[in-house]
């Protein structure tokens, strides 16, 4: 296990100039950009300069633009520190906000991942093995569609049909009025079932299932597809034929036949990182889920850019970490990565 | 005139295998559609989209064909006005993401270096970053108009032109003939130019997919009240102020409006899709 | 029946592709006896592959087998079911493939893999069969040691000694090896061909595919040669490769460079033939200097010229 510490190791100093240099992109953008981030909040207001000026000494805009860029990120690195905004309320850390609405788009990436492996995997392993049958021609049919389906389109389809008609789900919000969960991680799901509060969890649970079910089946598409053309292709392989050559049973074949194809699946994860987050704030605005994504939308209104800048950075550090993470599962369950 | 241009375009169509033909005809369908309604706009719409028409909320009927929305607006009308912003941003930012992804690309992939390599790390990492979050922190930045919207998505798409070409001119570079000319010693410029012409077709496909992706993103901004401001028409716009009326049972100010959204894109990646099977590149997704 | 081992009577494999039907093998009738082997020998595509997998019954889709009768240790596999050819691949007829890169697991060992087939067809216990696998790699000449390395860790050539200790896991009475040395380099494919000599000794049947005339030659008691779906000559090797008599025989003998003999190399001019569009009559009149009249719309039947010598062409036959 020496060897697999040292691969985490040195995979984890790769994504440094990845999340390095999404974070000066960000700036530059921020900082370069015509818009002047005090003049934004202030609006219509007449504000007396001397006002002004102490708002931007407090958001540090005073300094020269280096020391702007480090000490930014120094904060974030070092202490967790995204500046404070400064729209109302003014001079809450941005910090505060952002670990308030963390766990809900943690809570609904997973839950949509779940959604999308799910669907991927059944749909694409059935195009595979009934390859142009009918059947396939419906999956690769369903793979197009969910690549254009926009997200609040499907969310309000189901909110209508699911929620409003069928009364299955509730269509808002992550917890009913009245309902308490003591927080430990912030997730509903397991904070309510290490509480013991089954009531509370089916609650949860009953506001989950539409936004979940909303960005799993969007992204699910891209897996039916890549699970599909992966399968197809190791099922053509040379190594299976040598299976049913020597005899092992067809369903066994099968098996490895999947764990072969999924290998470049998993690779495949860390770009669906990307397409995972760009979802959630579409998801989290149709459904009033508290999220990250919700707060980035309420926080254009203010025109608080503190709060949108430091809510960016940390969706790069999000997917600096999970691409990190992605590279270590490929590790562990590809015996050809060497580490 | 007509005849001789639409002649080999016809023959082109024809020579695509199914269900290629049948995907690139729908999409085809879709998109052109949607191009007349957004330039014949004036004359088709029946009623001025932006002034009340009518009782609020009626349910689509034959004087209203999608009904009215909640300060009696025909939703129909708002629909092909409608399609006018969408167009307007999808063509600036394509147009602008393509002027700098594709010549950086080639230049990239072909001469290669530490500013290709320095370059492509650059790119690798905003492409792997939400697109949709970075379009959405620039337009707020920027402020909320159509041409800012088109500005956020056409810096968003850069990487997308920019990973698919290079990838193709490195592919390309090494072909017998791209080396022929190197040999020759024919001049950077022919040499590029050839190279170019041999990486249209990727880049037509990667065009038609990331338009699919655009007007999904263009979408997403002007549902975040990022484009347009009411009561101009606009599809994302509409989705996101019917919401509230759909949830009460009134699904067609919200849904009309949605469904145009999902049907351009589709017509978008049928085109891209179709393409691609001709030319049989394996998209990546 | 008889004493044959297998028995091939004539077997038709076409694949029904999406531009037409492909007559991969057509009309081919071939007969193995215990512990001999015989070597088939043709250009790539002329479907020695294909009656491989045919007489395995793991033709891949969208091939079938559309007539004839293979008969293996008198018994007919065309009325096995899936099940039963089951037990039949691996346990009665083992299996080698071209490339050794490609035809092991690459995400599990090869000891794994070993003892697999082993436990798959005795029903042994997993320590036994590991234990099993052990003294087959040692048998092929890999320390024991490496059931626990991934194929991926091994060499080319250490590679097709695994798939073929997998391949003779069982004692296999037929195996059939299709272009076995083909990805190897020269030194590698001798040491593969005596392991294959090897397991001759020990009794089994060899069916070698190849190429390669002189591959085909060095071993072999008999030789059959395949030209585009059918089997153009079939002998015993000593009267193929020193009297051959079809001209596309001729051709392929002609073909091999000589060391020690100052004939030039000859090649046969054309192609072969699309096999969803053959020629009619013999099919390699197209590229035959002494084709006659009736070649161009007449089939050739096979016919045994003397004892153990089957050849069709009208060259040698009378009306």
């Amino acid at each position: 296990m020496a060897g697999l510490g040292r691969y985490v190791i040195i995979r984890a100093s790769l994504i440094v100039p990845t999340v390095l240099i999404l974070y000066t992109f960000v700036f530059i953008l921020l900082r370069v950009l015509p818009g002047d981030p005090i003049l934004a909040v202030v609006g219509t207001r007449y504000i007396p300069p001397a006002q002004l000026e102490e708002m931007r000494r407090m958001a540090g805009l005073d300094k020269p633009i280096p020391v702007q860029y480090f000490d930014y990120l120094l904060g974030v690195v070092l202490r967790g520190d995204f500046g404070k905004t400064l729209a109302s309320p003014v001079g809450k850390p941005v910090s505060e906000y952002l670990w308030e609405r963390l766990p809900a788009t943690v809570e609904l990436t997973i839950a949509s991942f779940i959604v999308a492996s799910l669907i991927g995997f059944i749909t694409g392993v059935g195009g595979a093995l009934r390859r142009s049958s009918r059947l396939d021609t419906s999956i690769r049919i369903y793979s197009i569609l969910t690549y254009t389906l926009f997200i609040p389109v499907l969310g309000m389809g189901l909110q209508y049909f699911l929620g409003l008609k069928l009364k299955l789900f509730y269509i808002s919000g992550r917890l009913s009025a009245g309902i308490y969960v003591p927080r430990l991680t912030g997730l509903l799901l397991l904070d309510s079932l290490l509480a013991g509060d089954l009531s509370a969890f089916t609650d949860a649970l009953g506001h989950i299932v539409l936004p979940s079910l909303t960005l799993g089946i969007v992204l699910s598409g891209a897996y039916t597809r890549l699970i599909r053309n992966n399968l197809i292709e190791v099922l053509n392989s040379d190594f299976i034929r040598a299976y049913r050559a020597r005899g092992v049973p067809g369903h066994r074949v099968t098996i490895y036949a999947i764990k072969n194809a999924f290998i470049p699946v998993v690779t495949y994860m860390g770009l669906q990182i990307a397409m995972l987050l760009g979802g959630a704030i579409l998801t989290e605005t149709t459904f009033s889920w508290p999220g990250l994504g919700r707060f980035i939308y309420e926080r254009i209104e203010y025109r608080d850019y503190a709060s949108i800048q430091g809510a960016v950075i940390l969706f790069a550090f999000i997917v600096g970490l999970m691409n990190l993470f992605v590279d270590i599962i490929y590790a562990l369950i590809d015996p050809r990565v060497k580490y | 005139m007509a005849l001789s241009l639409s002649t080999p375009i016809l023959a082109f169509i024809r020579s695509f295998p199914q269900p290629a033909k049948s995907m690139l005809i729908l999409g085809l369908a879709i998109v052109v559609s949607v191009m007349l309604m957004a330039i014949l706009a004036p004359y088709i719409a029946p009623h001025d989209p932006t002034s009340r028409v009518y009782v609020e909320l009626q349910p689509p009927s034959w004087k209203y064909l999608m009904g009215t929305n909640h300060v009696g607006m025909d939703v129909f009308s708002r629909v092909i006005w409608g399609s006018r912003v969408v167009l307007f941003v999808v063509v600036v930012s394509a147009t602008i993401s393509m002027a700098f992804g594709v010549p950086l690309g080639l230049a990239s992939g072909y001469y290669g270096g530490p500013v290709d390599k320095a370059l492509s790390i650059v790119m690798d990492s905003i492409y792997a970053f939400p697109s949709l979050i970075l379009a959405i922190a620039v337009a707020a930045v920027l402020g909320p108009s159509p041409l800012n919207a088109a500005i956020s998505i056409a810096i968003v798409y850069v990487p997308t032109y920019y990973r698919m070409v290079r990838g193709e001119t490195l592919k390309v570079k090494q072909m017998p003939f791209i080396e022929a000319l190197i040999v020759l010693g024919c001049s950077d410029a022919t040499i590029l130019r050839s190279v170019f012409r041999n990486i249209i077709q990727t880049v037509l496909v990667v065009f038609s997919l990331s338009v699919a992706d655009a007007i999904l993103t263009e979408a997403a901004l002007s549902f975040l009240g990022l484009s347009v401001t009411w009561p101009t028409p606009d599809w994302g716009l509409d989705l996101r102020s019917g919401q509230p009326y759909l949830l009460n049972g009134y699904w067609w100010i919200a849904m009309c409006p949605g469904l145009m959204i999902v049907a351009l894109s589709l017509g978008f990646a049928l085109i891209g899709e179709a393409l691609s099977d001709y030319f049989s590149i394996a998209t990546k997704v | 029946m008889s004493n044959a081992l297998l028995e091939v009577i004539n077997l038709k494999v076409y694949f029904y592709t999406l531009s037409g039907v492909v007559r991969a093998v057509d009309d081919v009738s071939l007969r193995v006896l215990p512990g001999e082997w015989i070597s088939i020998v043709g250009e790539s595509g002329s479907g020695k592959s294909t009656l491989a997998y045919a007489i395995a019954k793991i033709v891949p889709p969208p091939g079938k087998i559309v007539g004839g009768k293979v008969g293996f240790m008198n018994r007919d596999l065309m009325e096995f079911d899936e099940e039963a050819m089951r037990s039949i691949r691996g346990r009665h007829i083992g299996f080698v493939f071209q490339d050794p890169l490609t035809s092991l697991d690459p995400l599990r060992t090869v000891g794994d893999q070993l003892a697999e087939v082993i436990q798959v067809h005795l029903g042994v216990s997993r320590e036994e069969a590991v234990r099993e696998a052990g003294d087959l790699l040692e048998l092929v000449g890999i320390p024991r040691d490496r059931l626990n390395y991934y194929p991926h860790q091994l060499s080319g050539g250490q590679r097709q000694r695994v798939v073929i200790a997998i391949s003779i896991a069982l004692r296999p009475e037929l195996l059939i090896a299709d272009e076995p040395t083909t990805a190897l380099d020269v030194i590698i494919q001798d040491q593969i061909m005596d392991l294959l000599k090897e397991v001759q000794r020990k009794g089994a049947s060899i069916m070698l595919i190849t190429h390669d005339v002189a591959l085909a030659a060095e071993t072999a008691n008999r030789i059959a040669v395949m030209y585009a779906g059918e089997i153009v000559e079939h002998g015993n090797t000593h009267s193929i490769i020193n009297a051959p008599l079809h001209p596309y025989t001729v051709g392929l003998v002609d073909s091999v460079p000589d060391l020690w003999s100052k004939k030039s190399v000859k090649s046969i001019p054309g192609f072969p033939p699309d096999l969803r569009n053959p020629p009619p009559g013999c099919r390699f009149h197209p590229r035959c200097r002494q084709a006659l009249g009736i070649c161009t719309n007449e089939s050739p039947p096979m016919t045994a010229i003397e004892h153990d010598r089957y050849l069709a062409c009208w060259l040698y036959l009378k009306r």
